[in-house]
């Protein structure tokens, strides 16, 4: 990128600093997370990583909670059922906010009326729901507020969570993933995962009626074992500190055919599959 | 006792899992996690153990401490014998409901459970040997369990962990004199040598119990259930077996359900089985510890080695 | 109880009092002669009064209970009160099932030493163990976000396997008492182990001799054991055994509490 600045600015990248280090006091520079200014000095919140795009400056630190972005796909659970509206725990330092207006109704607007009252809310998500949504906005005091409102999204059911660091799950244009094994994987960028059996989108849509069932599919032994596999190839991932993208799961899930299962989780093994994972996605690089 | 919520969907997938003998983790119904033990951490006590069961470094993390104090006797009390005082507590650092009084219930549960397996003749302990003088002195051991992480099978944690620290227990040596006072009465007194190389290892330790918990999951059961499986949990069973097969205490927690008799029978069957193979496992790791508490003798103590060789 | 602190509450007597020490007959010699201290066979039960309804039969007031038991088994007695179903304390987060809590307490005279006023681990191990033993007969989905409770006094103890069995019992009782659903009465009872003879429904003496106590809680109907404690050393034959024996003994009381119930109803 093409920056015009003094040489002394060069160093502001990519150093570690601790709460309170001073970072720059050109006021050139506008102040992004994890910063703080005082008279004109830049100071970093937080201990991390400096990092420098254009004019911002900003700090990221090595663990933080998920603060959600708009356009963000994530996976939450119903905390508490209240008048038009569900909390959603996020991962996240508030609960997010689920709006009747932005759930998937068939039958559309009269519905969502007579619909409105707590127990009738109930019949779509119940305290405890998984659901799949993305964050379309922010409240007043911060608050995500997000939406269901396409087929993809929804009720999660036929399978597993598996919670991960939210700074592993990087932003990408899909997070929803079929693997060749059968499993379907949703990656939600706070740190949620939910890991089922696939089920063919054409199946979803035919009835639409069974988007906020709670029942499951029947599930073989075969693809309990498929699922179980992505689960613990996802856990050792993050366990060991490795990137959680389709690619990286892909690499981990055929790197570990060679082990059973419940072995997956063992010291020894897990690390073996987490160097060989993190061997092929440099070779790749 | 969780604060985990699980959807109906996912409830349904772990039950239909345990009853197909398949669990969420790939485990069979009887396969128990890692575990990670390690004994003498705390060099103020008499005896210390922390054991973690889980995997991949994360799980339910125990750390026993066990402290012996010489106590006066009283009358009323036995006149020969010591005595043995458990506590256990969970940190908020296991679980935010802990925080102030929300772990007060589990405490006293823990706490019961664990009293009920040490004291008394079937713990293994002489407590005749604790006795310094009878009528007179004898040697409390206060065991004192602190929960730092809950990740499911809290109890069996808790129970290697106390096996653990008893076993590596020692205590200073009493010298007991007697004296005769001017009238001629014979008075017995009692001296605790202070050196820290002079100590004798706890008898009968190595005859304590160990647990096995099953959770009735569905129609089946599951030993070593993980945090998503006590969710679902109906019904458990601990059952406390000697190293010679001996049933120590058997009780049955959980709220929802209680257990057909049929179950209950091949529980019971399949109990000795596991506490065997349990009581093996144990020996192995106890016997790791110990190397390696050797073998870090000549390094300085630092606050890193408690953390960082766990 | 050797804490320092005076109780202003309450007059307070010595800091440290202990029990005094009688010279009786020990149940050894008695089962050495083939019997038992007071006579009752070697399986037999104590004998089992229950009444139920308000102990004081004036009291129809909103916050009298909505069913109470009295119970005696030999000398144990116990009393229960049940308050509910109605509205849970906790906001729970189980929405779709009512809660039961239980207190139990002994009073300060009921053992053969003083308790103390203030509850102990004790009690309130055994009111968790209460809990464990009932709440799967009582239907609590058809009680979503109700509380259901109960509140257990022990007048006078006798064997603490045997009281806490009465305990259960005198809870069914008042449960029923209270017209709360339920899948079945429980029915418990308390056995202990004297060198190699398992003897049902032990006194205080007797279980101070014994080395091992066994209480089960069943729903004779249901078929299904809901509480189980077995504590001190046995071999697994001899406790598979037991468990047995102590099923078909939690049967017979079974029996007893429907009759009393079906007498009162009469």
């Amino acid at each position: 990128m093409e920056i015009d600045e003094a040489p002394q600015k060069v160093d502001i990248a990519a150093r570690i600093v601790t709460p309170g280090t001073a970072i720059t006091n050109d006021s050139a520079f506008m102040r992004g997370h994890g910063t703080f200014s005082e008279h004109d000095t830049i100071y970093s919140s937080v201990a991390g990583v400096v990092e420098r795009i254009n004019k911002l400056v900003s700090v990221r630190p090595l663990k933080q909670r998920y603060s959600g972005e708009i356009g963000d796909i994530i996976v939450g659970r119903i905390t508490e059922v209240a008048s038009k509206r569900w909390r959603v725990d996020v991962n996240s330092r508030q609960d997010g906010v689920l709006l009747l207006s932005s759930i998937n109704l068939p039958g559309g607007i009269q519905r969502r009326k007579s619909e409105s009252d707590e127990l009738q809310m109930r019949t779509f998500f119940a305290e405890g729901d998984l659901v799949f949504a993305e964050v379309q906005s922010y409240f007043a005091d911060g608050a995500l507020s997000l939406h269901t409102r396409s087929i993809q999204y929804g009720k999660l059911r036929n399978g597993t969570l598996v919670t991960a660091f939210p700074q592993l799950v990087p932003r990408s244009r899909s997070h929803f993933h079929t693997l060749s094994c059968g499993v379907d994987v949703v990656l939600g960028v706070n740190g949620y995962i939910w890991v089922s059996k696939h089920v063919p989108a054409s199946k979803v849509e035919a009835n639409a009626e069974l988007i906020y069932s709670d029942k499951n599919e029947p599930i073989s032994d075969d693809e309990r074992e498929a699922i179980a596999r992505v689960a613990n190839c996802i856990q050792l991932l993050n366990r060991l500190y490795v990137k959680i993208t389709d690619t990286s799961i892909i690499f981990a899930y055929e790197a570990s055919l060679v082990h059973s299962v419940k072995e997956l989780l063992t010291h020894d093994v897990a690390v073996e599959l987490a160097q060989n994972v993190m061997a092929r996605l440099e070779q790749q690089a | 006792m969780a604060s985990l919520i699980l959807s109906p969907a996912e409830q349904d997938y772990i039950i239909r899992g345990v009853e197909s003998g398949f669990r969420a983790d790939g485990r069979g119904s009887l396969d128990r996690r890692e575990v990670s033990l390690r004994t003498g951490m705390i060099s103020q006590a008499n005896g210390s153990a922390r054991c973690r069961i889980g995997n991949l470094g994360v799980g339910t993390d125990v750390l026993v401490g066990v402290k012996a104090e010489v106590n006066s006797w009283t009358p009323g009390e036995p006149e020969d014998l010591g005595s043995i005082v458990c506590n256990v507590e969970c940190s908020p650092s296991a679980a935010q409901e802990f925080e102030g009084r929300g772990a007060e219930e589990i405490n006293v549960e823990l706490t019961q459970l664990l009293d009920r397996i040490l004291n008394g003749p079937q713990s293994g302990l002489d407590l005749k040997k604790l006795c310094i003088i009878p009528k007179q002195a004898y040697w409390v051991l206060h065991i004192d369990a602190l929960v730092l992480d809950v990740k499911g099978s809290i109890v069996d944690t808790l129970v290697w962990a106390t096996r653990a620290a008893l076993m590596s227990t020692s205590l200073p040596r009493v010298v007991v004199e007697t004296i005769g006072d001017e009238m001629g009465n014979m008075q017995a007194e009692f001296d605790v040598v202070d050196d820290p190389e002079d100590l004798t290892p706890l008898e009968g330790a190595e005859n304590l119990p160990i647990s096995v918990t099953f959770s009735q999951i569905g129609k089946r059961y599951v030993v070593d259930a993980s945090e998503q499986e006590e969710v679902v949990t109906q019904a458990k069973l601990t059952v406390a077996v000697s190293p010679v097969m001996e049933i120590c205490a058997i009780q049955k927690g959980g709220m929802f359900r209680g257990f057909p008799p049929s179950l209950l029978a091949e529980i019971l069957e399949i109990a000795q089985r596991i506490a065997r193979e349990e009581l093996t496992r144990f020996d192995v790791h106890y016997a790791q510890a110990k190397s390696h508490l050797s073998s870090q003798a000549d390094e300085p103590s630092t606050g890193s080695t408690f953390l960082v060789q766990f | 109880m050797s804490l320092n602190i005076t109780d202003r509450r309450r007059i307070n007597g010595p800091q440290r009092s202990v029990e005094p020490v009688y010279t009786t007959t020990s149940p050894v010699d008695a089962f050495a002669a083939g019997g038992r201290m007071d006579g009752r066979a070697l399986d037999q039960v104590r004998p089992i009064f229950i009444k139920t309804g308000p102990l004081d039969a004036q009291s129809l007031s909103a916050a009298a209970p909505s069913g109470s038991a009295y119970y005696e088994q030999g000398k144990i007695r116990v009393s229960c009160a049940v308050y509910g179903p109605r509205q849970g304390r906790k906001s729970s987060n189980n929405a779709r099932m009512g809660t039961f809590d239980c207190d139990f307490k002994y009073a300060p005279f009921s053992c053969s030493w003083k308790r103390s006023h203030v509850k102990t681990s004790d009690e309130k191990e055994i009111a968790l163990m209460l809990e464990q033993a009932v709440a799967p007969a009582i239907r609590l989905d058809a009680y979503p976000k109700a509380s259901v409770d109960a509140f257990v006094t022990v007048i006078e103890s006798d064997g603490k396997a045997a009281t806490i069995a009465a305990a259960i019992n005198c809870i069914s009782a008042a449960l029923a008492d209270a017209g709360i659903e339920l899948y079945d009465s429980v029915a418990a009872c308390s056995m202990s182990l004297h060198s190699e003879q398992w003897v049902s429904d032990c006194s205080q003496i007797e279980e101070n001799a014994s080395s091992c106590s066994l209480l089960v809680a069943r729903m004779p109907s249901a078929d299904e054991v809901t509480y189980l404690l077995q504590h001190g050393k046995t071999t697994p034959e001899q406790t598979q055994q037991a468990i047995q024996t102590c099923a078909n003994d939690c049967t017979r009381v079974y029996a007893v509490i429907c009759r009393y119930l079906q007498a009162t109803l009469e």
